[in-house]
């Protein structure tokens, strides 16, 4: 079985779980998850899809999870993945995700202006940045799931998060690097064009198509505004004061269809 | 360890399976999550193999066998429990 399979068969049969034991199998899968950074994932969430199956059959013989899988379900995890074997490449290729989805999503709005310069060490500073803030925060997840003070830590995190998210807002705007390429003309619009459609692949590959829905519109605006900038008759027209407004119109819709999907992902998933 | 090799020299089961044949044996207090990392353990030193196929009930489950090493080693097993339980019961017998 292909691992995204695996993962996908592991959310549909979680619905079939009662609370008490979604939150106790939730806590388990988000502390193994969170602490599995460097290991196999393959071979991870097999053992949890196995583990999912067991409890939903104990939960039919009317058992808790609890009961079934024990007390101290944290020290059985920490078992479990020290038995999983280590896969550098499985994490190079994680690592290697968040950066380039990172660099995607950056470089389209980054190109959407009219400065020709793509300031690339910039974008390296904020991908290593921003890639290890996620990594951190998973960890810190996992981490938090079988402590005790839940409300404590809850409200921690959520400042010193806020706190890294700052200070990368604060990065990206006052970092500069020499690392730039000139992507004036048609080498701005090549490399707009292979960006979308990277992302395009990549949007079609994937399973779940509507956590990634809001960032369409502004993705597609950035790119339409970024090729447009690079062709000398629509530039003439979008550095006058109606083209600056119509940028900033474009901007604005781009957000609001971003808050909007957002918002409407969110209900489906409620409702569900 | 030497238990599961002994269930699955019987026949070919998946994690519940293994956990309700423990039970039925008397090992009620074990917490059966700890069969998990066993199991992996096992299948890391090539003991047991785990294969997903379709169970009874209906969706893929893995199911677990012993190898030829997993044969030998329960044999192992058997072996050094007879030998300790004999020991272990002349000790009793004599010291009553």
């Amino acid at each position: 079985m292909r691992k995204q399979t695996v993962i996908t068969d592991n959310a549909k049969l979680q619905e079939f779980l009662n609370p008490t034991n979604e939150e106790y199998y939730g806590n388990l899968l988000l502390y193994v998850r969170g602490k599995s950074l460097l290991k196999e994932e393959k071979v991870l969430e097999e053992a949890l899809l196995e583990i999912l199956q067991d409890i939903l059959d104990a939960q039919e013989n009317g058992e808790t999870a609890e009961n079934y899988f024990g007390k101290q379900p944290k020290e059985i995890a920490d078992e479990l993945l020290k038995e999983i074997p280590n896969s550098f490449f499985s994490s190079f290729k994680l690592i290697f995700t968040v950066l380039f989805t990172y660099s995607l999503i950056v470089t389209i709005p980054a190109l959407a202006s009219p400065n020709p310069l793509l300031d690339v060490g910039k974008l390296l500073i904020g991908g290593v940045y921003w890639t290890s803030i996620a990594m951190i925060i998973v960890h810190q997840i996992g981490n938090d799931a079988y402590r005790t003070n839940q409300t404590f830590r809850k409200y921690l995190n959520f400042s010193l998060s806020a706190l890294l998210i700052i200070l990368g807002m604060v990065l990206s705007i006052l970092s500069h690097t020499r690392l730039t390429i000139n992507t004036e003309g048609s080498v701005g619009i090549a490399l707009i064009g292979g960006i979308i459609l990277i992302c395009g692949i990549f949007f079609f590959k994937q399973s779940d198509k509507e956590a990634l829905m809001p960032f369409l519109p502004i993705l597609c605006i950035g790119a339409m505004l970024g090729i447009l900038y690079r062709i000398p008759s629509f530039q003439v027209l979008l550095i006058r004061p109606i083209g600056k407004i119509i940028v900033i119109g474009l901007l604005i819709l781009g957000m609001i269809s971003f808050y909007f999907l957002l918002y409407k992902g969110k209900k489906k998933q409620t409702a569900k | 360890m030497g238990c599961i090799l002994v269930i699955l020299s019987k026949k070919e089961l998946y994690g519940y399976k293994i956990s309700e044949e423990l039970q039925h044996f008397g090992f009620d207090s074990i917490p059966k999550g700890t069969i998990y990392p066993l199991l992996m353990n096992m299948d890391k030193k090539g003991l047991v193999v785990g294969e997903m196929r379709a169970s009874d009930e209906g969706p893929k489950r893995k199911y677990y066998h012993l190898t030829k090493d997993g044969i030998s080693e329960k044999n192992t097993f058997i072996k050094q429990w007879a030998f300790l339980s004999s020991n272990v019961d002349r000790l009793l017998k004599e010291s009553e």
